[in-house]
């Protein structure tokens, strides 16, 4: 009797490890964006379909910074997701450049196929970035 | 009769004038949104768009990056509208000369123009030369204006295509950069925007 109850007991913790198991890959998809919180934000309305991937700076041979993010759509339903993003740059002193590049771009993602978002700042005395996406609107 | 016809033109007076009072919604709309769009027009959006995108290709390319980080002087030369709608190219043009300009990578000259000067008054104060009513030494002397290095040249071509009551409209965006001394086109960019919607089945 006490050997088939620890055999139950046995059998329900293996059944609830994928449980815990597919909570755990949430929390991770979550982390990719931790490192970059402060650069990227993401609309909470989309927030747990996509997901950030790599961020990528360097700087043209006239000095201007160019960023590439790589970001994925999770959901399999709908299979395409409508996005907007909008880079703001800012000089050493953390001020904000103002610039007509610095408004909403659209792009559609398709799931399973990531996509590089690039922006070149508006001039050389951007140092650092932030990146807003959003769901796109209509 | 005269005052039945009075009276029900009296009773009429108050609906005009009310109708007039009839407050219609009015909201202001994000610039940075989509606003209204239509399939056989360029909207706002649209031009802020291919002109974003544009503008952060030539920059991207370094074809404006000078050794000594002196800007560029650019003339702003034709660009050619091939749609079926009347185009302000300025709505495309102007994000392009303000985002360059910020750069620091170029300055445009409004003293050149495809079809003359965009700012006559260049030439207007040159024209005081031998007034006597102005003080000589603060008009511009001879040789002091700077001709431009390069121009900037388009077009906005429009291509329907229509598939029962479906219709799409492809617009392209082409810009191209001259280097005037050689006649070179030294950079090339196209954006395109395609929008597709459905016909009214019903149209007036």
């Amino acid at each position: 009797m006490q050997k088939q109850r620890f055999r139950f007991v046995c059998l329900f913790l293996v059944c609830l490890l994928p449980m815990l198991q597919a909570c755990q890959t949430t929390e991770v998809q979550q982390r990719i964006v931790a490192p970059e919180s402060m650069r990227i934000s993401v609309d909470p309305v989309i927030a747990s379909q996509l997901i950030v991937g790599e961020v990528n700076t360097s700087f043209t041979d006239g000095n201007l910074m160019l960023i590439q993010v790589t970001v994925g759509y999770s959901r399999s339903v709908p299979n395409i997701l409508g996005i907007e993003y909008r880079v703001e740059w800012f000089d050493e002193r953390g001020q904000v450049i103002p610039s007509v590049l610095s408004r909403y771009q659209a792009v559609q993602l398709q799931r399973g196929q990531p996509q590089n978002l690039r922006a070149v700042a508006p001039s050389e005395r951007a140092v650092d970035f932030s990146l807003h996406i959003r769901p796109l609107r209509r | 009769m005269k005052i039945h016809k009075l009276c029900s033109a009296l009773a009429v007076l108050p609906l005009v004038v009310l109708t007039g009072c009839e407050s219609t919604k009015v909201d202001y709309v994000d610039p940075a949104g989509r606003g209204l769009t239509t399939v056989g027009q360029i909207n706002f959006h649209d031009y802020n768009e291919a002109g974003i995108n544009l503008v952060q290709s030539l920059l991207a390319s370094g074809r404006l990056d000078r050794a000594d980080g002196t800007p560029f002087i650019i003339m702003l030369s034709r660009i050619e509208n091939r749609t079926s709608q009347h185009v302000d190219t300025s709505l495309l043009t102007q994000n392009i000369r303000i985002a360059l300009s910020q750069s620091g990578k170029a300055a445009f000259t409004t003293a050149v123009g495809a079809g003359g000067a965009e700012d006559a008054a260049s030439m207007q104060v040159r024209q005081l030369r031998d007034s006597e009513e102005f003080a000589q030494d603060s008009i511009a002397g001879r040789g002091t204006m700077v001709a431009p290095d390069l121009s900037v040249s388009g077009r906005i071509i429009q291509l329907m295509t229509y598939v029962g009551n479906q219709r799409q409209a492809a617009y392209t965006f082409q810009l191209t950069l001259t280097d005037l001394r050689t006649g070179i086109a030294i950079w090339e960019g196209q954006e395109q925007i395609v929008k597709a919607g459905t016909r009214p089945r019903v149209s007036l």
